[in-house]
């Protein structure tokens, strides 16, 4: 194999790959990427690929001149760090021989021992997956990367970490009819964010996806308006990027995560009597000022809503630490006094990765739980705090 | 010029522990064999097994290839009433190449890929709480990665299972792993293999079905070594048979690590203390041996902890010791040798109290002293 790349493109991608590789694993291979050059019809292209058994990715490359197609199996981390340090180079050139790949630049040269590329596990690919999986295949879609990206931003962030139930260590993602959603819960909060999409399920499709896939997933998207393909089998999802998986220049596949996803809808509440409309970066301000006299034992601020001021009073008390009190003045309030705690990290959480100026509380009684919405695709559930 | 670091390879293979064998290759485990075949054949698997009996009887051996049946779509029973699978299936292939994405082994050298630097840099003396989490209850959490239509989907085999932490002070492993062994995902099995099951916890004990392994006789142990190919002289051969007492694992060990010396050096020294002669560096050799042994088995295992080996090597010194003085003991019996029969008895009970020492960490070197002593005491004074 020898190919001449441009630097910064083959650095965005191995560094994307790289992310995937495990970083210490008894199986080698797991911890390299498979780098294949070739010539199609469709120009020259280098494809670097990395798996860590439960995560693969394979991202494509056009900026390359392939001088002579092949492959090779390289340790990630060294790779990424060659190529990252090799930073006065427009163009770097890898040349493989024996398993081993040298890379040269102007001033410098390495050489990187590398492994067998046949010992390198098959990486699952979308066309031939839908092809052998049509048994197990629930479903294809296509989704736009910006819409995909604004629906894992807006729930990732409330999935539970290290928690026995395994389910909920990952998000919830279901598809009926022309609308797709995400849901992600720790049990003390959930968050649900829909979105509408160009093709038809006519039966309700769901599965969970791990947290890390959604994470890369996040960090592939460049492009809002690029399609995604999606297909679910079984016991996979895979994300293709591009019109076509004949065009695609990256492919995402994941293992799901097995268990049942706690029955969210139950947990909505529907009967809220009050509600509150807020300015976003008001709120976000009082909370994060009145959590700074919180500590680990205190965690919660109060939230004294009154009705006939139309004023909010955030305050917050630490043992040992003092105490604070914000004051926020209301626009819009509707329904009577209540007094209700909350932990300040979970409202500033989902007040971080909505877009929208305006946002809407609901609430109930002190006791139950309170509802954040931003527009009509994104609902938050958050369980209140005992401060008594 | 820069080479590749060829040794690397071995290591990963080692802790492949290679390719499963076929049932029928197994010998002297007729029960446990008959049992595992007959959980298939009547479609009732269950998802936790804990397979225990001595050292070195087959026990990780029958795991892996009743993994591999499990995983294997092929599967099908034999007219010898066990089970095989096609050896050119897909499937196959990658179970032989230890390359099957689905079959988990988990073994206390595991900790050594731990993204931890302290579990990395540990003694290996327990399997740590991390590395369950990372290989087994996270892996077990997600989907399988083949959708073959196999019996099991996905398969972890957990050897020396006994190390599991359960202490107080650290991570409680055992209590960890409970809902997963109470109800896996569907698919899934967990086999736990042991050498020691009092060490599981009765929580974990009960959630599992349970098989014996035991000591091959003689017979099987003839029949196992004509099928072996292992070439060991024959008056070395009598010999070893007696130590390992029916174990193919531990004969294979002594063969491969040079145990057959440990009889040229110590022999004439236990000859010389049972005519009254004591030698005085019988323990000062003791314990040069266990250390050397030692050294070399971390020497050629990448992955090894020098503790754990250690520890082990003085398991088995104390082993061939026993071993020694129960043959002897055999020949008073027939002998009748009332008051010899008598000072025997007493020195296997000096091994177990050095087993015991070893148990609580007392440094090896000490214990081996103090052993020897004992040994060269008449019973009669200690008593």
């Amino acid at each position: 194999m020898k190919v001449i790349c441009d630097r910064s493109s083959l650095l965005e991608a191995v560094n994307l790959v790289s992310s995937v590789a495990a970083t210490r694993s008894p199986r080698l291979q797991l911890t390299c990427v498979h780098l294949i050059a070739s010539n199609s019809g469709d120009g020259s292209h280098l494809d670097l690929q990395a798996t860590d058994a439960d995560i693969s990715l394979s991202i494509r490359l056009h900026q390359v001149e392939v001088q002579e197609p092949g492959n090779s199996l390289i340790p990630a981390d060294k790779l990424r760090q060659i190529i990252s340090a090799e930073d006065n180079e427009s163009t770097l050139t890898l040349q493989a021989k024996n398993q081993d790949l040298t890379i040269t630049g102007n001033d410098a040269h390495f050489k990187i021992l590398g492994h067998d590329p046949q010992e390198f596990p098959t990486i699952p690919q979308f066309s031939t997956t839908i092809a052998e999986n049509s048994a197990s295949l629930k479903t294809t879609m296509s989704q736009q990367a910006g819409e995909l990206a604004t629906i894992i931003s807006r729930t990732l962030f409330a999935t539970a970490r290290e928690n026995s139930r395994y389910a909920i260590n990952g998000v919830l993602f279901r598809s009926e009819g022309k609308y797709m959603e995400m849901v992600a819960t720790d049990g003390r909060r959930l968050a649900l964010s829909r979105t509408s999409t160009a093709s038809n399920n006519d039966s309700a499709v769901s599965c969970i996806i791990p947290t890390k896939a959604l994470a890369l997933l996040q960090k592939i998207i460049h492009e809002p308006e690029e399609p995604i393909q999606i297909a679910i089998t079984e016991n996979q999802i895979l994300f293709c990027f591009g019109d076509s998986p004949q065009d695609s220049h990256a492919t995402l596949c994941s293992n799901l995560v097995e268990g049942t996803f706690p029955p969210y809808e139950d947990v909505i509440p529907k009967d809220q009597d009050k509600k509150i409309t807020f300015q976003k970066d008001l709120l976000s301000s009082a909370v994060k000022r009145a959590a700074l006299l919180t500590n680990e034992e205190s965690r919660g601020v109060r939230l004294a809503f009154n009705a006939d001021k139309k004023t909010l009073e955030l305050s917050s008390r630490a043992p040992e630490m003092g105490e604070a009190r914000v004051s926020l003045e209301l626009n819009d309030y509707e329904g009577d006094d209540i007094e209700i705690g909350f932990n300040p990290a979970f409202i500033t959480d989902a007040l971080r990765v909505l877009p929208d100026q305006q946002v809407v509380m609901e609430l109930k009684a002190a006791n139950k739980p309170g509802l954040i919405k931003a527009g009509n695709d994104f609902v938050y559930v958050i369980m209140p705090v005992n401060l008594q | 010029m820069a080479q590749k670091p060829s040794q690397l390879e071995t290591d990963l293979n080692e802790l492949n522990q290679g390719a499963p064998k076929p049932l029928a290759h197994i010998v002297g485990q007729d029960g446990p064999l008959h049992t595992l075949c007959e959980a298939v054949r009547c479609d009732r698997v269950h998802h936790a097994w804990i397979f225990h009996g001595p050292k070195g009887v087959g026990k990780f051996t029958t795991a892996l290839s009743f993994a591999a049946l499990l995983l294997n779509p092929t599967t099908t029973c034999t007219a010898d009433n066990l089970l095989a699978a096609d050896p050119d299936d897909h499937t196959s292939k990658l179970l032989n190449a230890g390359t099957h994405p689905d079959l988990h082994i988990i073994c206390k050298e595991l900790a050594r890929f731990s993204d931890d630097r302290q579990i990395r840099e540990a003694k290996q003396m327990s399997i740590p709480k991390k590395v369950i989490e990372q290989y087994l209850l996270v892996p077990a959490s997600l989907a399988p990665s083949m959708n073959t239509g196999s019996r099991a989907s996905k398969v972890f085999i957990i050897d020396e299972a006994d190390l599991l932490d359960r202490s107080q002070t650290n991570a409680p492993v055992q209590n960890a792993m409970l809902k997963t062994l109470e109800e896996p995902s569907p698919g899934t099995v967990m086999i736990l293999v042991t050498d020691r099951e009092q060490k599981l916890l009765p929580t974990v004990r009960s959630r599992c079905q349970r098989i014996a392994f035991s000591s091959l006789s003689d017979q099987s142990m003839q029949l196992w070594l004509r099928s072996s190919g292992l070439e060991v002289s024959p008056g070395d051969v009598d010999w070893l048979l007696r130590f390992v007492a029916g174990s193919p694992g531990e004969f294979v060990q002594a063969v491969q690590t040079g145990l057959i010396a440990w009889q040229r050096t110590m022999e004439p020294m236990l000859r010389a203390m049972d005519q009254g002669n004591a030698p005085m560096d019988l323990g000062s050799t003791m314990a040069t041996l266990i250390d050397q042994w030692a050294a070399d088995y971390v020497a050629k295992h990448r992955y090894a902890s020098k503790d754990a080996a250690n520890k082990h090597a003085a398991g088995l010194m104390l082993n061939y010791l026993s071993s020694t003085i129960r043959h002897q003991l055999k020949h008073d019996a027939i002998q009748g040798d009332i008051s010899a029969m008598h000072r025997r008895t007493g020195m296997i009970d000096r091994i177990h109290e050095a087993e015991l020492r070893l148990g609580s960490n007392v440094q090896i070197g000490l214990v081996m002293e103090a052993l020897a002593a004992s040994l060269s005491c008449p019973v009669e004074i200690q008593a």
